[in-house]
């Protein structure tokens, strides 16, 4: 396969919070087109601060993030035309349907003039109910809430998505459908970055599985590799050595 | 993009619970507070009228011996301000008259004195309702502007798309004002209506620019609250926290500030009362009558010899042309000289009540909400123009009184060295008819703009101000 | 248990900055009244020595009413001064002190303050009591302990009522010690007694706002929500319903205008003269004396009923309006604590009624011909003539609605889904 170029690029990430925390520490990480990382760690490991830094919620301390080339912080507009975002508790507009958040969200996204059809259809496709589409949101559930949110970066159609713990707190089979979506935008050429608590799924769905410790990555793995590793093992034995930082 | 989120804002607003709430406050409360405030204006339009018709009939029927005794005084009286349907300001507690007497003037009782059995409560005027009950509710709603879509993590829905900070403000902004905006225009138009049901003069003169000013006093009033609101919201990251400072900043605002700079400035540049002030007008009058009255007596002496004589014959004698040339002449000089020294005292009383004024108009001014509501009262015709034309008309007419009434029949008293004292009485021509009205000019709304450039300032300054706060804040807010 | 939980919840809000800030507003708000008022009242004990009836002279006029710089309600309309003359009764502005007729803001006293500021701070206090603690879950915590949810309730009122109160009692007696001290100022004993039947009444008040605020929590699910909603209320509560009554009282009792008395008036004068015309005529101009004199007394007489249905049909005006404000404990409130001073509506109409009298003794020495113009006294009706005049049924009143929204808050919060 022909080398090809990251999507999602973390180059020397650091981060150190106004209280002193260095909750990154030099983290280097590419996603490429039609692959699928997921981050494992801790809670307090950096997950989180990864995926605020690649959305400019944040700024680095050093280090920079790439979005299909370009500089975030430099220019956080053009970068963010090209990624979607799914967030661990996707909480929407409580008084809108979904169809009226799916439309909003869709707009800013740049997809204005499609039409309620359009909306429909990829509601369908992440099997959200058919009756709920012109329901108020504040009534759903969580797993109906994360699809819903998984639409919302579908319909934006941006070549690489963000997802932080997409899955917490889904009962097995709304997680198990959500990854089956997940895994045909991958089929699709999306790059995607995605932390998760859920070493299992990582494990599945995941070409590629990094380990977040205290900041830094101290471990990554491709798919193939893991086919002789237990990657529960490893997860674990990290977890409960000692600290990096003495 | 933009139009996308402003969209989005209003339909949010108008699917919540508040737009319903906000929109049956402003339906209750604008008309109903037009329309009574109205009934009241007839009923006090109808009173003065009365009051008028009364007193011209007491004026038509003065007679030449009760000028002389000393015993006939005037009223003149304040026509009710039309506009004090929208802003009472002074109008139940300026005097609905004032008394004018040979010894001078006096207020007499306010409006509110009969009314007040009913005003215990406080009352509620237009201007009341928009700067205790709308302003309220405009930094209630701006409150989760910001802090709500933190909280609900929707704000970082949006930021994750290509879609500017200043975008999301403005469009939060513009939205969430609009949703409060069309009822309250829609609240207003209606209260309009009802007050043209009642022959509201709306087309005449310069009324519906005043009108239209006070409308346009009020939404921006509503903006600027709405944007203090945003940019508390801004700044702190939980709805319940910026509720709360809303709340402290709406009392300091509305209660703090203002009373205190009354009370700063009482302090700093303390003055008399208006009681003493007539006091003592009517004891330098008394002195200086007394004066002439020992002027005359000398002059009467010099003149006539030291006989006293009660009962003069029908020829006019040549002491007689000397003596009316002579007391002409002192009692012009004395009426002068006291016109004069009053007027000094009135000037002086005038100037140390305009520095106390000031003093405590600026302070006060650092309250949008008082900029406001003095605005809205000189706009109106009740506010503090309309209380100092007062002042200047009662001023003008007690000295027009004077010269063509008190002083033409005027009996004389002649202090006469030895201590006797005697009458003497100057009758010139009273033209009952054409005594002069009592009128005080109103002032226009140009210059009610003028002279109120600091409120308009501060109202800008608390426009621009928070825009630009919020602005600043939220660029930096962390959305995480 | 109860008092552990009040005593967290004193130490909770202790520690929070709200808490102090909402206690220096307040405190800056009540001195602030309390100085401008007291040298208002000073300015205005100094112009009553100025237009004060001299002896001989038939006036009546009142010196201000000390208690007045706490409510201030019609002691400015009670200090005028009202000059009887033949033709009836003249009436002057009286005492105003340059402080009154310059504020564009009238300075609030401590009954505004308290009616507006004072419950607005314990709606503060009470709106997030359930719904903040749910939203944390400790509310879940605490209830799976053995703790009665009534004794949870409790416990949190009573700690909030005690943060709100002993700082609020503390500045109050503060600034009537400190106007006490002044000689100048002329407390009578009986009004250190109205003065602390009066906070006891704002105490009740304040408590009754508190009750609400945790009612209303009790009914949301998130604080937000029950501030906005109790806001809402406490604006329509505090300026609206207090006005209300009025404006519906007006439309349905009629009191008759200036105008239309007057109007009156002239047809009774002129039918009588006319009358005595004809009559004097009959008898050829004699026995005139006798004939003027019967007539002015029938004049006299009508007129006097002229103005006492006059005063009948504002008195029902009047008492329509209180009962239908009273829906407000605003409203209670501030009927309560005037009356209670000394310059509440039963006052000044009791006022009213003594110069009526005092006009006419005045008139009728004159008739008799006899030289001494009696001087004018008046008497404050006693606390318990203020009580049983309705100030007790405003005191119960907002009593009853302590214990109303107390106990539906004790309901909505029995029924409160903790999840």
């Amino acid at each position: 396969m022909a080398k090809q170029v990251s999507m999602l690029k973390a180059d020397d990430l650091s981060k150190r919070y106004e209280d002193g925390v260095l909750a990154l520490d030099h983290l280097n990480l590419g996603v490429r087109p039609g692959e699928v990382y997921c981050l494992l760690g801790a809670n307090g490991a950096g997950k989180t601060t990864t995926i605020n830094l690649f959305l400019n919620f944040i700024p680095p301390t050093t280090g920079t993030c790439y979005i299909k080339g370009i500089d975030v912080t430099k220019d956080p507009l053009e970068a963010k035309k090209y990624v979607s975002f799914v967030s661990e508790n996707v909480m929407l507009y409580g008084n809108f349907t979904a169809r009226q958040n799916l439309e909003f969200f869709a707009k800013l996204g740049g997809k204005t003039n499609l039409a309620k059809e359009q909306y429909y259809q990829v509601m369908r496709r992440v099997s959200l109910q058919e009756k709920a589409f012109e329901q108020r949101v504040k009534t759903y559930s969580k797993g109906m809430r994360q699809k819903l949110g998984i639409s919302i970066a579908i319909i934006k159609d941006a070549p690489a998505v963000l997802l932080d713990e997409p899955t917490a707190g889904l009962d097995p089979k709304a997680a198990e459908e959500f990854l089956e979506i997940l895994g045909e935008l991958k089929n699709e050429g999306k790059a995607i970055l995605m932390s998760t608590h859920d070493i299992f799924r990582a494990k599945e769905i995941g070409d590629r599985v990094g380990i977040m410790k205290e900041g830094r990555l101290v471990m990554e793995r491709t798919r193939e590799e893991l086919q002789y590793e237990d990657l529960v093992k490893i997860y674990i034995d990290y977890m409960k050595s000692e600290p990096l930082t003495a | 993009m933009l139009k996308t989120i402003v969209r989005k804002e209003l339909q949010e607003n108008l699917y919540s619970y508040r737009f319903p709430l906000f929109a049956l406050i402003c339906f209750l409360l604008v008309p109903l507070g037009l329309y009574v405030n109205n009934l009241n204006y007839i009923k006090s339009v109808r009173d003065y009228n009365e009051q008028m018709r009364l007193a011209d009939e007491a004026v038509a029927s003065i007679k030449m011996q009760d000028v002389m005794a000393g015993k006939v005084s005037i009223k003149g009286f304040r026509p009710p301000a039309l506009l004090s349907i929208f802003s009472q300001g002074f109008e139940s507690a300026l005097p609905r008259f004032y008394e004018f007497t040979p010894d001078g003037y006096m207020p007499g009782e306010s409006s509110s004195g009969e009314a007040s059995i009913l005003s215990v409560q406080g009352k509620i005027d237009f201007v009341f309702l928009i700067q205790m009950v709308l302003s309220l509710v405009g930094l209630l709603f701006a409150s989760d502007v910001i802090a709500g879509e933190k909280e609900s993590g929707t704000l970082r829905a949006m930021l994750s798309n290509s879609l500017p900070r200043d975008t999301i403000l403005v469009g939060k902004i513009t939205g969430g004002y609009l949703a409060l905006w069309f009822p309250f225009l829609i609240a207003f138009v209606l209260g309009v209506v009802l007050l043209l049901v009642r022959a509201f003069p709306l087309f005449v003169g310069d009324t519906q620019a005043r009108v239209l000013s006070v409308f346009l006093a009020a939404s921006l009033f509503m903006l600027i609250y709405f944007a203090i609101g945003s940019m508390i919201s801004s700044s702190s990251s939980k709805t319940r926290t910026s509720l709360i400072v809303i709340l402290l900043v709406w009392v300091s605002f509305q209660l703090v500030i203002p009373r205190v700079s009354d009370m700063i400035a009482d302090i700093i540049y303390p003055i008399r009362t208006e009681t003493q002030v007539s006091l003592e007008k009517s004891l330098l009058a008394k002195s200086v009558d007394t004066e002439t009255s020992r002027e005359l007596g000398r002059q009467y002496v010099l003149i006539y010899g030291n006989e006293v004589s009660s009962g003069r014959g029908d020829k006019e004698t040549p002491e007689d042309v000397k003596w009316n040339a002579v007391k002409t002449e002192i009692e012009s000089n004395a009426r002068e000289r006291k016109a004069h020294q009053i007027k000094q005292i009135d000037d002086a009383y005038g100037q140390e009540k305009r520095i106390r004024q000031n003093i405590a108009t600026n302070l006060s001014l650092l309250s949008p909400s008082a900029a406001f509501a003095r605005l809205l009262a000189d706009v109106c015709g009740t506010g503090e123009i309309a209380r100092r034309k007062y002042g200047e008309a009662v001023r003008d007419h007690a000295r027009a009184l004077d010269a063509s009434l008190f002083s033409r029949a005027k009996r004389t008293v002649i202090a006469l060295p030895g201590g006797h004292t005697s009458l003497s009485f100057s009758m010139q021509p009273i033209d009952v008819k054409a005594l002069p009205k009592f009128t005080i000019a109103p002032a226009s709304l140009a210059e009610a703009f003028k002279e109120d450039w600091a409120s308009l300032l501060s109202l800008a300054f608390w426009l621009i101000a928070p825009f630009a706060a919020a602005y600043v804040r939220f660029l930096k807010y962390d959305v995480r | 248990m109860t008092w552990t939980i009040a005593r967290k919840e004193i130490i909770a809000n202790l520690l929070s900055y709200k808490f102090f800030i909402v206690i220096l507003l307040t405190t800056l708000l009540l001195f602030t009244s309390f100085f401008v008022l007291y040298k208002d009242y000073k300015g205005r004990l100094a112009d009553y020595e100025l237009v004060r009836a001299k002896p001989g002279e038939p006036i009546a006029v009142l010196p201000p009413n000390p208690l007045s710089i706490f409510a201030k309600g019609l002691d400015e309309a009670m200090t005028r001064s009202f000059e009887i003359s033949r033709t009836g009764i003249d009436v002057f502005a009286g005492q105003k002190s340059g402080n009154i007729i310059f504020a564009f803001f009238p300075t609030p006293d401590f009954v505004y303050i308290v009616k507006v500021v004072l419950s607005l701070v314990a709606l503060l206090f009470g709106f997030d009591q359930v719904s903040r603690e749910k939203e944390s879950g400790v509310l879940r915590l605490m209830l799976s302990n053995s703790v009665s949810r009534a004794k949870i309730l409790t416990g949190k009122w009573l700690g909030n009522f005690l943060s709100l109160s002993v700082p609020f009692l503390l500045m109050t007696f503060l600034g009537f010690a400190l106007i006490n001290l002044d000689p100048g100022v002329g407390f009578p004993v009986s009004s250190i007694g109205r003065f602390f039947i009066l906070i006891l009444t704002a105490l009740v008040y304040i408590a009754l706002f508190l009750s609400l605020g945790i009612l209303v929590s009790a009914l949301t699910r998130r604080a937000a929500s029950s501030l906005v909603i109790l806001l809402l209320i406490w604006a329509v509560t505090v300026f609206v319903v207090p006005n209300l009554g009025t404006l519906v009282a007006r439309q349905i009792v009629d009191v008759p205008s200036v105008k239309a008395l007057s109007e009156k008036q002239d047809q009774l004068w002129t039918r009588e003269v006319l009358q005595m015309e004809i009559e004097r005529r009959a008898k050829n101009d004699r026995g005139t004396g006798d004939l003027v004199k019967k007539h002015f007394e029938t004049i006299n007489r009508e007129l006097n009923q002229m103005e006492e249905d006059y005063r009948n049909k504002f008195d029902r005006l009047v008492r329509l309006s209180k009962n239908i404000n009273r829906l407000s404990p605003a409203a209670s409130f501030v009927y309560a604590t005037t009356e209670l001073a000394g310059t509440g509506i039963g006052e000044e109409s009791r006022l009213k009624e003594d110069v009526l009298r005092y006009k006419d003794s005045v008139l009728s020495n004159l008739e008799r011909g006899e030289k001494q113009v009696p001087a004018f006294a008046y008497r404050y009706r006693t606390v318990g003539q203020v009580l049983s005049q309705g100030g007790l049924f405003d005191l119960v009143w907002l009593v009853f609605f302590n214990i109303l929204f107390f106990a539906m808050g004790y309901v909505a919060f029995v029924r409160y889904d903790v999840r």
